[in-house]
């Protein structure tokens, strides 16, 4: 008898792991209540929006928030990035794939490699010494890696993915 | 040579300085080089250019009043606003600050800010477009001279870059020729030395068997003269034996039939015969101990023993010349280690030596001591003496000090070395003290006490006639 209910209760728990499964992938993501400030598009599995899943300020804010205080080219001095990962940005829309083609306002795009997303702490930054950024200094979002606290990041390379005026993501296979 | 090598070092120093100087000069051209690639000044210049187009275009986009056109509008109102603060912060101001129309491109934007900011905080309004335009319009001329000056700017990096990789190229040859010259000397002069080793060696070799044939030719040929002086010695004492034999018999039977200057040729015959026989003895016994076949039968002999059986055989010859001779200090001497026989011929030989050199009249004593395990002799005469220089040359083969008191003595010359020879055998040391006038003091040192055993020694001692025996006899 006790036999029988361990096999039920096994059972119970495979059913709700899949089920919760289930409901991460194809959970429904809000749209957006404000003006849509990033847009993600490509291999992502959630969308809220025909033209992929849309964030505004509040959706972006609302995600797990993480700060790098670092130098930049585009300062004189080290300054407060604070905005979510990367890849929690990534995980939010189901996204999966190897590259990311990351645009500006301006229609600058460079690739950012998956692989950057989860090997560095990398923050889509929406606010800058805790102030929202503007768009006239390199707002609303801007990616930045944690150059200080990973010096091999000093690069060319890295400062040419370090996409300011972020407008949107597209999450390529 | 030392020379050389001074000169090889100022080289070395001197190359090796301007190789350092060279590479210095080299990593300046190539930071430079690297500086200019870092810098994205250009870039930022033509979106600001870019920037400016878009910003126009959209207002007249926006001329209609469709409300999507004028948030685009506004969306480029800030989007160009936001390039003044790429060219102003960060690595761009230090390089576009030095461009002539930075300033006034900053003064234009500063009052195209300051005109529609105000108007913009609460999005763009359509009866905005016409002034914002007009604004946008005044934007482009300073924009323009950017772009040209940031143009200009970048060809002259560019004539300097190349300025630059030519420098470094020629930094490289001029490297790469003087390393090479130092090479090529280096080379040279490891060849020079590798010649000079080789020669030296060559002339090393060379000598070392020279040396190796003389040191062989010597060896066989000291070898061969003592074969040849004990053959020698044997068979000419075989037919002296008669010669001595028969004389003596012609004395004792005929000497009736002989008148008086016969039997004085009888006796001449007979000494001189006597005497050839001594000399032929001596020659083989110095052969002997050279060829290291003399056995010795080590005992405890007592040294009182010794001197005085010697003291016997020279009475006849010391009573001739009224010469006293004195033992002292013999009673309490401990025994010598050695060969009786041996010792006896040591100790005849220097007594006789002793008187021999004696004056008429003189003294000759014999002085025994032991000390630290050894009895000292000393035999002293107050004789004619010697020089200190002529000692070494009594103590040599067959050589004699020859001067008007030595002349009229017999003797080969072989006396003394036989006994240097035979003291330092039984592991002695003998030393002679001397004055010309003062006489001769002979020291003989000998191991003291009593041998386990009686032991009997074959010495190999060649070495100890030194200086090397020479065949010397017509000298």
């Amino acid at each position: 008898m006790q036999f029988m209910s361990r096999i039920v209760a096994a059972f119970a728990l495979i059913f709700s792991l899949s089920s919760w499964q289930a409901d991460a992938d194809s959970g429904a993501l809000p749209p957006p209540q404000g003006t849509p400030i990033l847009t993600m598009t490509g291999a992502i599995a959630k969308t809220n929006a025909d033209a992929g899943a849309q964030f505004d300020a509040a959706m972006i804010a609302a995600l797990p928030r993480h700060a790098i205080t670092t130098g930049t080219p585009w300062y004189d001095e080290p300054r407060t990035f604070e905005g979510p990962l990367l890849r929690d940005v990534l995980a939010a829309v189901g996204a999966s794939g190897k590259t990311l083609t990351v645009a500006a306002l301006n229609d600058y795009a460079s690739d950012v490699p998956f692989s950057d997303a989860l090997t560095y702490d990398v923050v889509i930054a929406d606010r800058i010494d805790g102030q929202p950024i503007p768009i006239r200094d390199r707002g609303p979002l801007f990616i930045i890696y944690p150059f200080d606290q990973v010096p091999a990041l000093k690069s060319e390379q890295y400062y040419q993915r370090s996409v300011w005026q972020v407008k949107s993501i597209k999450v390529q296979p | 040579m030392r020379r050389v090598v001074i000169g090889m070092i100022c080289v070395l120093g001197f190359a090796l300085a301007a190789v350092v100087g060279l590479k210095l000069l080299q990593t300046q051209h190539i930071t430079t080089l690297i500086g200019y690639s870092e810098d994205n000044a250009s870039w930022a210049v033509h979106q600001l250019g870019a920037e400016q187009l878009r910003f126009e275009t959209a207002l007249l986009r926006a001329k209609d009043g469709d409300p999507r056109a004028l948030d685009e509008a506004a969306l480029r109102y800030e989007t160009f606003a936001s390039r003044r603060s790429v060219l102003a912060d960060g690595v761009f101001r230090h390089k576009l600050e030095r461009l002539p129309p930075f300033g006034a491109l900053m003064t234009a934007f500063d009052r195209m800010l300051a005109a529609h900011d105000p108007m913009m905080a609460d999005g763009l309004q359509p009866d905005e477009i016409a002034p914002l335009l007009a604004a946008a319009s005044a934007m482009r001329g300073p924009v323009h001279d950017l772009v040209l000056a940031e143009n200009e700017l970048l060809n002259t990096v560019e004539a300097d870059t190349r300025t630059h990789i030519l420098i470094i190229r020629h930094i490289s040859l001029v490297t790469l020729l003087v390393l090479s010259v130092l090479l090529i000397s280096f080379a040279a002069y490891a060849l020079v030395m590798l010649r000079h080793a080789q020669n030296s060696e060559l002339a090393l070799r060379h000598s070392e068997n020279v040396l190796r044939s003389a040191l062989k030719e010597a060896q066989s040929a000291s070898a061969a003269k003592s074969v040849f002086l004990a053959n020698m010695s044997h068979e000419l004492r075989t037919p002296l034996n008669a010669v001595i034999g028969f004389s003596e018999f012609l004395e004792i039977s005929a000497a009736h039939k002989l008148d008086e200057r016969q039997r004085g040729y009888l006796c001449d015959i007979r000494t001189s015969g006597r005497h050839l026989l001594e000399v032929l003895s001596t020659i083989l016994e110095v052969s002997k101990l050279e060829a290291g076949k003399v056995e010795l039968h080590i005992d405890a002999v007592p040294a009182r023993m010794v001197i005085a059986e010697c003291l016997r055989m020279v009475s006849g010859k010391a009573k001739q010349k009224s010469i006293a001779i004195d033992s002292i200090g013999l009673e309490d001497l401990p025994p010598i280690q050695g060969d009786a026989t041996r010792l006896r011929q040591i100790f005849l030989n220097l007594l006789t030596n002793a008187v021999k050199y004696s004056n008429e009249g003189g003294q000759v004593r014999v002085v025994g001591a032991a000390e630290g395990g050894f009895v000292i002799m000393r035999i002293e005469d107050e004789g004619i003496g010697m020089k200190t220089a002529d000692i070494e040359t009594a103590l040599r083969p067959f050589e004699r000090i020859r001067n008007a008191e030595t002349a009229n003595q017999e003797g080969v010359g072989l006396g003394l070395t036989i006994v240097k020879t035979l003291v330092e055998i039984h592991n002695g040391r003998l030393e002679i003290d001397s004055e010309i006038g003062q006489g001769t003091t002979v020291s003989v040192c000998l191991p003291a006490g009593t041998p386990r055993a009686s032991i009997i020694e074959t010495t190999s001692h060649a070495a100890a006639l030194t200086p090397p025996f020479e065949l010397a006899v017509g000298r």
